[in-house]
């Protein structure tokens, strides 16, 4: 069956959508019908709890209109799009229903998970970590996720699975940090400006709250305020060997605190 | 790092069989039964198992030696497996239940200690204490390589957790293993030698495991 749908919001104004959300999970172009996204956003605008989300979604699959989760997906990017909520976003029964699929094989199922798992990821990480150092941990766990999707349990929860290995590549990285004994600083860290630098920041200081004084202020002053050992040493009248067993101590206290959350 | 792209991953998919919790076991009881058959062969089995009508002491150390491996291996295979929330810690319960032996040694010696009572009984057997590590140790490597190598196929998200596990599991197999053709039936011998073959393997599990299963 063959779905015609037009582009347009809330209202049905027609609007102009970028040329990848105007390709269904085959690749096909789909153009999305006014009727349709009403009927869509009608169904939505009962309430915000995903549940009802997915009540849409068995209901298009009852109709045969959805044969995979990418065109619902594309749905949710366009209201998006349109400034609506993003209760498109998929959920874990979802997501764990795709990674069986990818254990099988299946390539869409593979390009829409990673899309989702990206997505969710840098959701995860710019909680924690500095933002200019998002992408490259993004990519790490999406690789690692590829190279340990036999370790999925299909019968069990997908998201915690990913969480867990998102955590253990953190915590990988923490460790690499402690290891490397790098003084040199993100810049972006230090000239926090939006919203996710400011969420880091505090996160951050969060986990240097939980150690010893003189631990956690040599470790902000050379890891995050970006001075050399020796400034770190004049300003805190630490000797330069102590500030740099402290920024060791301090980072492997704080990999373990993170472990264990 | 180097940039890899999202289609690339997709392009490398293939099917995969999921890794399951049981083939840990599995292994891990395989791996035992063949060792305590080579420790048979080689040394020979105590003449009230070959009959059929085994000691009690021997019946209590070999079950709860079991018990132990058994916990701990299961523990492995859910470490195998990320996940986030309350680990599985019914392996504690099973340590606690083998710790009656060395704390059952312990009380034993305290009461003979106390009424000035002779040590003879306490030296009996005593001198085979390193064969017992020796041989539980080898049993141990043998046994900590196949769940090693299961390991590496998992996802252990808590590495030093898992290599205490292994061992601890390993040490517990590889006595039970020894325990085949251990002679002794004396309670200082097992609360004694048997724990410090555990507990040393228990250490080299901490330290060696989790350098070969990082990922």
């Amino acid at each position: 069956m063959k779905i015609f749908l037009a582009d347009c919001n809330h209202r049905g104004n027609r609007i102009e959508l970028p040329p990848e959300n105007k390709r269904d999970c085959s690749g096909n172009e789909a153009v999305f019908n006014t009727p349709w996204v009403v009927f869509f956003l009608g169904m939505a605008a009962k309430g915000s709890h995903r549940g009802q989300v997915w009540t849409v979604r068995s209901l298009l699959s009852r109709l045969g209109l959805v044969t995979k989760l990418g065109l619902v997906t594309k749905l949710g990017l366009v209201i998006n799009g349109v400034g609506w909520l993003d209760f498109m976003v998929a959920n874990d029964a979802s997501l764990a229903r795709l990674m069986a699929m990818v254990q099988q094989g299946d390539k869409l199922a593979y390009v829409t998970l990673l899309g989702e798992c990206k997505t969710w990821l840098a959701r995860y990480f710019s909680k924690r970590i500095a933002p200019s150092a998002v992408d490259d941990l993004v990519q790490e766990t999406l690789i690692s996720l590829h190279r340990k999707r036999a370790t999925y349990e299909p019968s069990r929860p997908f998201l915690p699975w990913l969480a867990a290995i998102a955590r253990y590549r953190w915590v990988d990285q923490l460790r690499k940090t402690y290891r490397a004994d790098e003084t040199e600083i993100v810049a972006e860290l230090s000239v926090a400006s939006d919203e996710s630098d400011v969420i880091a920041r505090i996160s951050i200081d969060r986990l240097l709250a939980q150690l010893p004084e003189k631990q956690a202020h040599v470790i902000r002053m050379v890891k995050i305020d970006g001075l050399s050992i020796a400034e770190a040493a004049l300003r805190s009248g630490q000797s330069e060997p102590l500030v740099k067993v402290n920024i060791h101590r301090g980072l492997k206290k704080l990999a373990a605190l993170v472990e264990r959350d | 790092m180097v940039q890899i792209d999202m289609s690339t991953l997709v392009d490398d998919l293939t099917p995969v069989r999921v890794v399951k919790r049981g083939d840990s076991v599995f292994l891990a009881v395989g791996a035992t039964f063949i060792a305590s058959v080579m420790v048979a062969v080689i040394y020979g089995m105590r003449s009230d198992l070959m009959s059929g009508d085994p000691h009690p002491i021997v019946i209590i150390r070999a079950s709860l030696l079991s018990l132990l491996g058994l916990a701990t291996t299961l523990a492995v295979s859910s470490v195998a497996h990320p996940s986030i929330g309350k680990p599985q810690n019914g392996w504690v319960w099973a340590l606690a239940a083998a710790a009656v032996l060395p704390l059952a040694a312990i009380a034993k010696f305290a009461y003979l200690y106390a009424s000035g009572q002779p040590f003879d009984i306490f030296m009996q057997d005593f001198e085979f204490g390193p064969r017992c590590l020796l041989i539980s140790g080898f049993s141990a490597v043998w046994i900590a390589s196949f769940m090693t190598w299961w390991l590496r196929r998992g996802a252990p998200i808590a590495l030093n957790r898992a290599g205490w596990l292994v061992g601890i599991a390993a040490g517990s197999f590889g006595t039970f293993s020894f325990n085949v053709y251990c002679n002794s039936i004396s309670i200082f011998y097992i609360g004694f030698w048997y724990s410090l073959a555990v507990t040393l393997c228990a250490i080299a599990g901490r330290l060696i495991v989790p350098r070969l299963i990082r990922w």
